[in-house]
């Protein structure tokens, strides 16, 4: 088959089987219980006889287009490529399904929503194959979108109020982080017009970029790159629990069911370091100060995380913390590529440590979903004693424990150490490195510290109540399938601790093209001379100067003659509910403020204030009319009455005359005590003259004219019909 | 042959009209009655998109002045778009109204004239479309705004009744600035038709006349796509049925004043004149402030439609910022999100419709466990909710990465800020989308008060949901030859 379609099927098959396991599982629930793992198991085989190519041809990577070869799909097609990181951290994610899916079964016995649960999670692994084989930033981004999306139902899955408070984080992280790495992105192809990540590093890298005969790039356009793969590394950054985007990670794992927690723990964060990784190694590769700011959040990440998992009283909780600080861990190697970009041991142990991490944590993880398939419970203090006479649990927790803790033999120990050893050869270039080895080393101690205080806690002490110890009669605490889960990766920590050069070395080798195009050979290390021994003996002992001077007697109190595991946080120091949430909510106030008065008070305010003004100046025009008017009466057009006489005619002056004689006549005669004195003359004229206005008023109006066309009309119309 | 343009304006138009006439059709009667004439209209729309038409004048008063239809690359892009949605939405009416009738005890006549005005807005639509010149525009502009007056106060209660009111006062008065604009257009015309680069003589009126007149003419028409200050009419017609607030003020009504600006931008004024002036970025400032104004509304308001209203609201300022780039893949980017847009939010529209009436539930607080009772609308909310945010690979990633592509291009720093805005408003588009699907599927807490005694959505209610998500989900894997075919429209 080639290489291509085994790419395609790889990344697809899980979504289909999503379909599958969700439709089959609906009806018959056992058939998908064995299903799931099947096909994960099935998925990890037929990655590996297919695709092994890429640890061999690490020179060539296999290039795969997307499905639709001649339809690129949403836009820009997918690519997808084959590399030795590639390959081993795909292998690595199935791996990981594979193992918790077999312990899945127990774990889910009496859990509702289980088909919902699976259907994700098959999702998710497609999602996560899909990532970690993108070959461009948006194939990466589109998976990685898909990824945050469906594996926010594995933390909500419970439905309890913690977990969908918890969901609620993780779904606003991912989507903060997936839009500013979209902005990213966006800048990145908007400057250099590519998407593909080796051509991206390539015309990223001042040097290489001068013989490209694709694009001459420009400083700015190199500013704009710098300033993209910022953005992303925000993204990313915030999936991989980088502080101070961290938060989502102690509180989505504790809630989320055990096997989901491994994978979000062990997997998810790698995820997100894929992109780190890219922008670090790929962009920022040489860049001083991005080196050192890299390392700073590597400082604060490693140390928060730690100091959280130490105050912690909960088996899952500390192990979330721990994940920040592990990832703290890695990011320290990262930026350390940063500072020496040709040196391999930081590559190496950077790699390496993401894969111990995913490992221990699958351990860890299982383990703590084995105490809570039985307990239902996780608090230090009500499941202490739980693995007493369990000794293969213990053995396994144990590995897992060593392993993080950094004790030689075991895997942690190598991937710390190479960490450590590019520290400590980076100090001569940068002086401030010699800080940045104590703080690797006192985080080591820490870690040691709290992992002794889980082990103690779960397999040493007795617990006060019996419950503890009771087994459910029908079932084992553990299925067989589960024992091979947590097994399985056990057995791993140490065979490749035991033999660091017949793995690792390979492995890391297989990986180093990833990180920088010039190195090729890994850096031979001594991993158990004096020397690199001495640093893990410095953690050992700041561990267990810790462990006897802070844990058993800072974290722990009397209570009834019995120790107990407090939790000495103080419950403000927390950065979502003291920081994050006040912030959006001030931030909707205040927008939602100043919107609703642009869009509500502001109009209702003009309207008001100009409402008032125009009827103002309407009263004013109004009366203002009035008043000129009145004024030039008085002034102007005053009439004046002495001036104004009537002129009648002959007629009006002869019946006048003759009205005056009457007049006199009577005055005489009749009304010789009331006398009329009224020259008839003038008032007939008077009367005239205002009959003749009136007359004149009534023909000019309009009234009149109707009425007279009325009339004629009438007229008209009674003549035609008499006629 | 180039009458057969006036088909599909005329025909629904004077179907409607003879509808009203039958006032009593029953549920059956009305389906076979207005079903097949969509379809042959819709089959009409699509034909003559195939077909290379002259323009046709309809008359001519002067020069000018005349009444013309055309088809070019929008108009078909924008008929087409409005015939694939109105044969479900329709179907979906035919179920929602019923209901409606019986919950607000109306008669058969109630339904039937809604019906007829709703076929009615189909035609002028269409026209509005297909008009070759800004006065022919202009006409069809003011009838859109009258034929769907009766559609917004169909309920006829206090609250519809009073926002028709607002919803006629706002439209005209933004006809009115609008026509400011139209009359400089007209006297300025050098070209017959509308010709993308634009129409007018440049020196016919002084640059800031012609600039003034542009602002005018954005605003005024802006008033249909709820431009910041004029949008609130939007908020206060969701009172209306769902499929009215859906169809009409999701996509035709709204995305009609936004293809009238695209045609003003891009094919009246010209965006070589335009482009870098005062007027530019005049609107550019105004269309940011709608979208950082209806997004943050958006995420405070819990009223399920008006959410979407204001949604609404934000993401026709997205068109505007495409047409505000004013170059050729800022064209193609707002069309390209006014089909998009259009198929997501008529799709979250009537989940949301169909929550409201078949459950009773109108407050996003009242959705909790949503999902579990309606798990296929839900699921096709979801779906439009994560395509709205633009979540790849789904549609609204596509046309939001276009505008954001378009804004860039323009290597100013006024439009870098654009893209801010655009990333807030996508992180509000998430909020406020996906905690109603959360809330529908993970509810906080056990909601079992039981609203209604609810009915489960029959197949013409979630037939076109169903359809629109196909829709959605296929144009995410396969919108290369849509964005071409753009991408060449866009080139001249």
């Amino acid at each position: 088959m080639n290489n291509k379609v085994s790419i395609l099927i790889s990344v697809f098959a899980p979504f289909l089987a999503a379909f599958v396991s969700y439709f089959a599982g609906k009806k018959h629930e056992k058939f998908r219980d064995i299903f799931v793992p099947a096909f994960t198991i099935f998925e990890l085989g037929f990655i590996a006889l297919t695709l092994n190519v890429a640890l061999t041809d690490g020179e060539n990577p296999v290039i795969a287009n997307s499905l639709f070869v001649d339809v690129p799909f949403c836009m820009f097609g997918i690519r997808f490529r084959i590399d030795g990181f590639r390959f081993i951290y795909t292998e690595l994610a199935v791996f990981m399904w594979a193992m918790c899916s077999l312990a899945s079964k127990r774990y889910f016995l009496h859990h509702k929503n289980t088909n919902r649960y699976y259907f994700f999670w098959l999702v998710t692994l497609g999602a996560t194959i899909g990532v970690f084989l993108s070959a461009d930033l948006v194939t990466a981004f589109l998976f990685f979108e898909i990824m945050s999306f469906a594996s926010y139902v594995f933390v909500a899955q419970e439905e309890t109020k913690e977990a969908l408070r918890a969901a609620e984080t993780y779904l606003a992280i991912a989507v903060i982080g997936g839009l500013v790495a979209l902005m990213g992105i966006f800048l990145i192809y908007s400057s250099l017009h590519m998407l593909d990540l080796n051509m991206i590093a390539w015309h990223a890298d001042p040097v290489a970029s001068l013989y490209s005969s694709i694009r001459i790039v420009t400083d700015g356009m190199r500013t704009k790159v710098y300033i993209g793969g910022a953005l992303i590394l925000v993204g990313f950054g915030a999936k991989a629990g980088v502080f101070p985007l961290h938060i989502w990670l102690p509180k989505a794992h504790p809630v989320a069911p055990a096997p989901a927690s491994a994978v979000l723990s062990g997997m998810l964060t790698k995820a997100g370091v894929y992109g780190v990784i890219f922008v670090c190694c790929k962009i920022y590769a040489g860049l001083v100060p991005a080196g050192i700011v890299m390392m700073i959040l590597a400082m604060i990440t490693m140390v928060v995380g730690a100091v959280l998992a130490l105050f912690s009283v909960d088996l899952k909780r500390t192990l979330a913390c721990s994940s920040v600080s592990q990832i703290g861990f890695i990011l320290t190697g990262i930026s350390m590529v940063i500072l020496t970009p040709k040196e391999s041991l930081a590559m190496g142990g950077a790699f390496l440590h993401m894969v111990n991490h995913s490992l221990f944590k699958l351990v860890l993880f299982l383990c703590a979903g084995v105490v809570m398939q039985n307990l239902h419970k996780l608090n230090l203090n009500e499941i202490r004693g739980f693995g007493r006479k369990k000794p293969y649990l213990m053995v396994c927790f144990l590995m897992g424990a060593v392993g993080l803790g950094g004790i030689p033999g075991f895997s942690g120990y190598l991937s710390k150490t190479m960490i450590h050893e590019a520290i400590v050869e980076g100090v001569e270039h940068f002086g401030f490195l010699k800080a940045v080895e104590i703080i690797f080393l006192v985080s080591g101690g820490i870690t040691v510290a709290y992992m002794t205080k889980l082990f103690v806690a779960l397999f040493i002490e007795k617990n006060v109540s019996n419950e503890v110890y009771m087994r459910e009669t029908d079932i084992d605490y553990i299925t067989p399938a589960g024992r091979v889960a947590i097994g399985l990766p056990a057995v791993m920590i140490l065979v490749f601790g035991i033999l660091p050069h017949v793995f690792y070395d390979k492995l890391a080798t297989a990986a180093l093209p990833f990180f920088s195009r010039y190195v090729r050979e890994l850096h031979h290390v001594h991993f158990f001379n004096l020397e690199n021994l001495k640093g893990a003996g410095i953690s050992l002992v700041v561990g267990a100067a810790l462990y006897f001077g802070v844990v058993r007697t800072l974290l722990m109190k009397n209570e009834n003659g019995v120790k107990v595991y407090v939790d000495r946080w103080p419950k403000k120091l927390d950065l979502e509910d003291a920081v994050y949430r006040p912030l959006l909510d001030l931030l909707s106030k205040v927008f939602g403020t100043i919107f609703m008065f642009l869009s509500d008070v502001l109009p209702r305010f003009v309207y008001n204030i100009s409402n008032i003004f125009l009827s103002v100046l309407a009263r004013v025009f109004g009366e203002g009319t009035d008043l000129i008017t009145l004024a030039l009466r008085k002034t102007l057009y005053k009439e004046n009455p002495t001036e104004h006489r009537y002129i009648g005619t002959v007629e009006t002056t002869k019946l006048g005359r003759a009205a005056n004689a009457v007049e006199r006549f009577l005055n005489r005669t009749v009304r010789k005590k009331h006398p009329k004195n009224v020259d008839h003359v003038v008032a007939y004229a008077e009367e005239l003259e205002l009959t003749r206005r009136k007359m004149h008023m009534l023909e000019s109006s309009l009234s009149f004219g109707i009425l007279m066309f009325c009339i004629g009309f009438c007229i008209t119309m009674i003549y035609l019909l008499l006629r | 042959m180039n009458y057969l343009l006036l088909f599909p304006v005329l025909f629904p138009v004077i179907y409607g009209v003879v509808s009203l006439r039958f006032k009593n059709m029953d549920r059956r009667k009305r389906k076979l009655f207005f079903l097949p004439a969509l379809c042959l209209n819709s089959t009409v729309v699509f034909v003559l998109a195939f077909l290379d038409l002259e323009p046709l004048d309809l008359a001519v008063f002067a020069n000018h002045i005349r009444l013309s239809l055309f088809l070019d690359g929008p108009a078909r892009l924008f008929s087409c778009m409005v015939a694939v949605l109105w044969i479900p939405a329709t179907i979906y009416a035919f179920s929602y109204m019923e209901h409606e009738r019986e919950h607000l005890s109306k008669d058969a006549g109630w339904v039937n004239s809604f019906f007829a005005f709703y076929i009615m807005t189909y035609g002028v639509t269409v026209g509005l479309a297909y008009s070759a010149n800004p006065l022919t525009m202009y006409i069809f502009f003011e009838a859109l705004s009258l034929v769907t007056f009766p559609l917004v106060i169909h309920i006829r209660d206090h609250k519809s009744i009073k926002a028709a009111r607002k919803y006629l006062k706002y439209m005209l008065g933004g006809a009115a600035f609008g026509f400011i604009s139209l009359i400089c257009v007209l006297i300025a015309q050098e070209g017959e038709y509308f010709a993308f680069g634009g129409i007018i003589d440049v020196n016919a009126f002084p640059r800031n006349l012609l600039l003034f007149t542009f602002v005018c003419g954005f605003c005024g028409f802006g008033v249909k796509t709820a431009l910041f200050p004029f949008g609130s009419w939007l908020i206060s017609a969701s009172v209306a049925v769902t499929p009215v607030t859906a169809l009409l003020h999701a996509v035709a009504v709204v995305k009609g004043g936004a293809f009238v600006l695209i045609r003003l931008t891009y094919y009246g004024y010209g965006t070589d004149y335009l482009k870098g002036s005062w007027a530019h970025y005049v609107c550019l400032f105004l269309v940011c402030a709608t979208i950082l104004y209806g997004s943050t509304m958006a995420v405070r308001e819990t009223h399920l439609k008006r959410r979407l209203a204001y949604s609404t609201m934000a993401n026709l300022s997205y068109v505007l910022l495409g047409v505000c780039s004013m170059s050729g893949l800022g064209l193609c980017a707002a069309l390209l999100h006014m089909v998009y847009h259009a198929f997501m939010k008529i799709n979250s529209f009537f989940c949301v419709g169909v929550v409201m009436q078949r459950e009773g539930r109108s407050f996003v607080d009242e959705c909790n466990g949503i999902g579990k009772r309606l798990p296929w609308v839900m699921a096709f909310f979801t779906v439009s909710g994560l395509a709205l945010t633009g979540i790849p690979p789904f549609i609204g990633f596509i046309s939001k990465w276009t505008i954001a592509s378009a804004l860039v291009e323009t290597a100013n720093p006024a439009f870098y800020a654009a893209v801010g805005v655009f990333m807030y408003s996508a992180f509000c588009t998430a909020i406020y989308m996906l905690s109603l699907a959360t809330r529908a599927w993970f509810p906080p807490k056990a909601n079992t008060v039981v609203y209604l005694e609810a009915r489960k959505p029959d197949f013409e209610m979630w037939g076109p949901l169903a359809f629109f998500t196909l829709v959605i989900i296929i144009l995410s894997f396969t919108s290369t030859p849509l964005v071409n075919a753009l991408m060449a429209l866009a080139a001249g």
